[in-house]
């Protein structure tokens, strides 16, 4: 290999290294939001962040095998968490599933928490979400804490991890994973 | 003339499809796919005798090239199953063909590309557990997909019907070292017997992987195989004539391999990886002097795309209903 092929396949690397990652940088204020929830209410970010320790968003889907995976994860740190003053908020985005579905798979999986149907993919486009299901965790400034993955096929509980460190204030390491799973499908 | 009972193909099929097409840790989801295209091109310089003896550099010098492409489902969230098909392209340089009992020599070592569809590989694998240490059972059924060649240096395989019965097994080492895994295999092959001679064999294989950031990981890759039974043998020529046209399918061999690899998450959904492997140790086969494999996988929803074929109607407010 010449010198030239291979600082240019040692550039590619470091390219490759540090692009693809979401808009939202960890540190960002996220920006407001409000609308309906599925449960009849209106959800607020500011609001909620005013009233809660963390803010946890999660991008779900009901018929994505990689959201679905994490049905019972999702129901029980909401639970688990919400003692603690975090709350949670799921975003069902796009057109491919319908309010209702995402109501009745809501009840189905025990997700007690609120589920907006964003059919405009206005809360996706904010947060520059781009996969179900992906988690952004702010806290109670609105500021981005976490970014990713709720946990890896190689079971990093990292959102979990993310949300005791932000509790115990310290530092969350690592901030930002790849979200993996469904596209969320733009129009 | 010593001849490599384990042909090269069948060393890049593994370098292709080995880590992807069976043993795995962690398994998909319930309703995901996967759908993974490999290419793996290895060159070997020489082959291994049975013993202690140097490796013979003037019966090697092959070239393979294998294409392979690999469905992947989750059938629930702990059964999941894989097929898979390598197409082997390969050539042989040296100057120790195979030849016939007449002496001519064999077409896939007349110096010129062979290539033909190899075995088909059927894979279920059972998640037996899942957290932090993953365990995984698997049943592998390899059936040539036809009646190729399979004696000559670059003959594309074996040409044998074998069930490989083993388990994979993965853990995250995050506590000790945040981003880094180990992932180990085992299986035991039953191999169909030619000439009324047992070859099964084991297979197995480790890698130890480090995300240096979320999208980029990097891998040490080793993998090997032992035959518990077959023939040694030093020249194939004092076999009797039955065992001699069947000497690549029945010898007694093994093989060892290190190298590594990186791999490259694209969208969350896509990712690509490239890896290098050369042979540490062997007995009567080829030795990999270069091994590169480069994959492409894509994991997708079925159910997702048909949504998007056709999309469910009305699409309503959001407002509650109840």
């Amino acid at each position: 290999m010449t010198r030239r092929m291979r600082t240019a396949a040692i550039f590619g690397l470091v390219l490759l290294a540090h692009g693809g990652l979401g808009a939202l940088e960890i540190g960002a204020v996220a920006p407001d939001f409000d609308m309906p929830t599925l449960g009849g209410r209106r959800f607020t970010l500011t609001e909620a962040e005013k009233g809660h320790s963390a803010v946890v968003i999660l991008f779900i889907s009901t018929i994505c095998p990689y959201s679905n995976y994490y049905n019972d994860l999702m129901r029980d740190m909401a639970a688990r968490f919400e003692k603690k003053g975090v709350v949670f908020v799921g975003v069902n985005s796009g057109t491919l599933e319908t309010a209702d579905e995402a109501r009745n798979h809501a009840r189905e999986h025990g997700h007690t928490f609120e589920i907006i149907k964003d059919p405009d993919d206005r809360i996706a486009d904010l947060l520059d979400a781009r996969r179900t299901p992906e988690a952004f965790l702010l806290d109670s400034h609105g500021t981005l804490r976490y970014h990713g993955r709720i946990a890896s096929k190689l079971s990093a509980p990292d959102l979990q991890t993310a949300i005791e460190s932000l509790l115990d204030g310290k530092p969350i390491r690592p901030a930002e994973t790849k979200a993996f799973g469904c596209a969320i499908a733009r129009k | 003339m010593r001849c490599p009972p384990k042909t090269l193909a069948v060393l890049t099929a593994g370098l292709v499809l080995s880590t992807v097409a069976g043993a795995q840790a962690w398994l998909p989801p319930k309703g995901e796919a996967g759908l993974t295209f490999g290419y793996g091109n290895i060159y070997s310089a020489h082959h291994y005798g049975i013993g202690v003896d140097p490796p013979d550099p003037s019966a090697g010098v092959t070239r393979n090239q294998t294409l392979g492409l690999i469905l992947g489902y989750g059938i629930t969230d702990r059964l999941a199953m894989n097929v898979s098909i390598p197409f082997v392209d390969s050539i042989y340089h040296g100057t120790k063909e195979h030849r016939d009992l007449n002496g001519v020599i064999l077409t896939p070592d007349d110096h010129h590309y062979h290539g033909t569809f190899q075995d088909y590989r059927i894979n279920l694998g059972y998640q037996a557990l899942s957290g932090t240490v993953s365990v995984a059972p698997f049943a592998t059924v390899v059936i040539p997909s036809h009646d190729y060649a399979t004696l000559s240096h670059a003959a594309p395989g074996k040409g044998l019907n074998q069930l490989l019965l083993g388990f994979a097994a993965g853990a995250t080492l995050d506590r000790i070292v945040p981003g880094t895994f180990v992932e180990a295999y085992y299986d035991y092959a039953f191999v169909e017997k030619v000439v009324n001679i047992n070859t099964n064999r084991s297979d197995y294989g480790f890698q130890a992987g480090y995300f240096i950031t979320p999208t980029l990981g990097v891998r040490f890759i080793s993998a090997g195989y032992y035959t518990h039974g077959g023939i040694p043998y030093d020249n194939p020529k004092d076999l009797p004539v039955e065992q001699y046209l069947h000497h690549d399918q029945i010898s007694k061999s093994s093989s060892g391999t290190v190298g590594g690899g990186l791999t490259y998450v694209l969208t969350g959904s896509t990712e690509v990886s490239v890896s290098y492997l050369r042979s540490i140790y062997g007995r009567t086969g080829h030795a990999i002097d270069e091994g590169v494999g480069f994959s492409f996988s894509w994991s997708f929803s079925p159910a997702q795309i048909i949504r998007r074929a056709f999309p469910p109607k009305p699409v309503d407010s959001g407002l509650d209903k109840r």
